[in-house]
């Protein structure tokens, strides 16, 4: 349901006309949650995301680890000297 | 301002005239906030639209009121001396039958300071009122019993906005009522 990712604030449950979107009831639960989403992203100033909604529709993806790679290094040769004897 | 070419604006040749046959109504001292009029607008679209939405005061909400289909229109019309132009938003309706709760909307808005918006056959919506001027009962015609029995009873009416530009509404409307204080 809507209503447990996005949550009404500023009005009471009921109809609010949106172009694009013609009238919505919000005291509805089945209202699509695709529709509210797109709505909530149409900066719509009547809804607020829930923490679940944050969680379920805009999650932050663990950043991926890069690969290991072994890096070899030689340590430089050294220069020989010779020495007068 | 950035101008540009005007070519044919029609999106896949559509431009049915008329109005849809409801409009929105509410008390202009119900509103808690105003959407915002251009400001410094780049673009010739940019100059026509009203940015946010239309906040109504704790417990205040629009309403609607059902108009019959090609009995209403929006009238554009500039007024004013050179120098000094601007418009005036002619919203004209009819709303059939003489009921009690009709007349009831006449007598209660007719000095009333309004705010209406109003949409046309392409859902594209207009909004008469701002912050500073509000929209008022300016008169109608046909209203009454009609004359004969192939006429028709209603309430003709028609408001009248008065501002230096129309804008389009691209904002919501709240046909419930605000909880914010």
């Amino acid at each position: 349901m809507w209503n447990d990712y996005f949550t009404l604030i500023n009005v009471l449950p009921g109809c609010i006309v949106k172009p694009r979107f013609g009238t919505l009831d919000f005291s509805d639960p089945g209202l699509p949650v695709e529709k509210v989403q797109a709505l909530f992203e149409d900066d719509f100033p009547y809804l607020e995301i829930t923490p679940l909604g944050m969680d379920t529709l805009y999650p932050v993806l663990p950043l991926a680890k890069p690969p290991f790679k072994k890096v070899e290094s030689f340590a430089p040769a050294r220069r020989q000297v010779k020495r007068k004897t | 301002m950035h101008f540009a070419d005007i070519e044919r604006l029609l999106t896949d040749g559509k431009n049915l005239g008329g109005r849809s046959q409801k409009i929105y109504f509410g008390l202009w001292t119900d509103v808690a906030a105003w959407p915002t009029e251009p400001v410094a607008p780049v673009t010739l679209d940019a100059a026509d639209t009203l940015s946010g939405d239309i906040l109504m005061k704790a417990g205040k909400g629009m309403l609607e009121l059902f108009t019959t289909e090609d009995a209403a229109k929006l009238e554009i019309k500039p007024i004013g001396e050179e120098g000094g132009k601007g418009y005036d938003l002619l919203l004209s309706v009819f709303a059939p039958g003489l009921n009690k709760k009709l007349l009831g909307f006449m007598n209660a808005t007719k000095n009333e300071d309004m705010v209406l918006i109003a949409k046309d056959s392409e859902n594209q919506k207009y909004l008469l009122g701002c912050d500073i001027r509000s929209a008022k009962f300016s008169g109608g015609d046909g209203s009454g019993t009609g004359s004969t029995t192939d006429g028709r009873r209603g309430l003709g009416m028609q408001f009248a906005y008065r501002a230096h530009s129309p804008y389009t509404y691209t904002g919501s409307v709240p046909l419930t009522p605000s909880t914010s204080a």
